[in-house]
């Protein structure tokens, strides 16, 4: 639902000094990842991404990085990573780390957000900002700060975004001949020398 | 299966602080000098500090112990009663029931009843609901700072502090409470006023240093947990 839908009171709120906000996040896994970045559980109203009533964003401190995502226009693609808690993770969670992991690729993983009112109840519809397709989930430690913190990256990408490695490509009659094969645009590369002046005109 | 209690009746600490602790950002300090805020929470989360704890005889040194070894660094769940009965609404502050919550280190309870103040909801709340509607008899008046707590199915003993009172007659009760409620309750659900406890996990180190293989003296940081996600 666009920003235009919600609610005078739920904008004054956004453009408040104090603000109440709840970012959630929705991995269309089976079964679907629902976490928030709040304490406790968490209901939201159904609409046509989250389309069931009644379920609960789960908010016991899973969801340690939201990354900052762009507005994507003409054709630009991006990769991000949402950082989840490593230590005490749900059991969905750590089957798509380990055994479940092909169940990842292309998830859709959605980003939205509400507001509250003074008395947390939900002031505005859900306002989902960011579509990303799911990419893979790594697991790192890291001893460096005193007490070890084990975390989960999950990698996600735009619609536009793979993982393809671009080939390495020179401009020899060999590589242009195999690109295309009557191609005789680059036969006279080797005849260049590296540091040779070409004068003009000769 | 039960869980872990702290007895705090029987440590009596010296100190008590239980606060609701949120996430809050904010956009840095503009011109002005003023800053915008945001809290990420939800409402917050309960942390509760025991400090100065004495613990002068045997029983009370080895019932400590035994407790933080128990809380396995943070990773056991606890129940946390405040034992702060000076300021509950309860008539006669000095004890006179029988329940053993924060008087023995294990309950295996799945139920619990009350004996001094009996509250109970008049309608089915909401998961996050801020507004509590009850009928309270046994106690004093209300007028907003008092603690309760609800026995939730799944989300276990939850702490919750009035603040304000938004209409008391006869024992009917409206009232707002802070953080919201963290699963469900239906009507006729009892809130715990008499001796307000909440579900948490040790924060930080609980072990204590004997003084003269005698005496020792610990403090205890607790913070809310949370079952894990099915």
């Amino acid at each position: 639902m666009p920003l235009s839908d919600w609610s005078a009171p739920a904008i004054a709120q956004l453009e408040g000094g104090a603000v109440r906000p709840g970012l959630l996040f929705r991995m269309a896994t089976d079964p679907v990842i629902r976490l928030w970045a709040g304490i406790g559980g968490l209901t939201i109203d159904a609409d046509t991404i989250e389309t069931e009533a009644d379920v609960v964003y789960q908010g016991i401190g899973e969801l340690v990085g939201i990354p900052a995502f762009s507005q994507l226009l003409n054709g630009l693609a991006e990769r991000v990573e949402f950082t989840l808690a490593g230590a005490g993770i749900s059991a969905d969670i750590a089957a798509l780390a380990s055994t479940e992991a092909a169940s990842i690729l292309n998830a859709e993983v959605r980003t939205g957000l509400l507001v509250f009112d003074n008395n947390w109840t939900i002031l505005s519809p859900t306002l989902w900002l960011g579509h990303h397709r799911a990419d893979n989930l790594s697991v790192q430690r890291d001893d460096s700060q005193g007490a070890p913190v084990r975390s989960i990256t999950l990698s996600v990408g735009s619609v536009f975004t793979s993982r393809m490695r671009p080939g390495i490509s020179f401009w020899t009659p060999r590589d242009q001949k195999q690109r295309s094969a009557d191609d005789s645009f680059c036969d006279n590369v080797p005849r260049y020398s590296l540091g040779t002046t070409k004068l003009w005109p000769m | 299966m039960g869980n872990y209690v702290f007895p705090t009746f029987f440590f009596n600490p010296v100190s008590l602080k239980a606060s609701l602790v949120g996430a809050a950002i904010t956009g840095g300090t503009a011109i002005s000098g003023d800053a915008q805020f945001a809290d990420l929470s939800g409402g917050g989360r309960w942390v509760v500090e025991f400090g100065e704890t004495a613990l002068w005889t045997a029983q009370k040194v080895k019932l400590w112990r035994a407790l933080a070894a128990a809380a396995d660094g943070g990773a056991t769940p606890i129940i946390v009663p405040l034992g702060d009965r000076r300021n509950s609404p309860l008539s006669n502050t000095r004890f006179a029931g029988s329940t053993t919550l924060g008087r023995q280190h294990y309950d295996t309870s799945t139920t619990w009843t009350p004996e001094e103040i009996t509250a109970t909801l008049d309608i089915d709340h909401a998961l996050r609901a801020t507004q509590v509607t009850f009928t309270t008899a046994g106690g004093e008046e209300l007028i907003g700072g008092e603690h309760f707590s609800v026995l939730n199915p799944t989300m276990g003993w939850r702490l919750h502090r009035l603040t304000r009172i938004v209409s008391q007659a006869a024992g009917a009760v409206v009232a707002e409470c802070r953080p919201p409620l963290r699963e469900a309750a239906p009507a006729g659900t009892y809130l715990n006023f008499e001796n307000p406890c909440c579900l948490m996990r040790v924060d930080g180190e609980m072990d204590l240093a004997l003084d003269m293989l005698r005496f020792g003296r610990a403090s205890a940081r607790f913070v809310e947990t949370f079952p894990p996600a099915s």
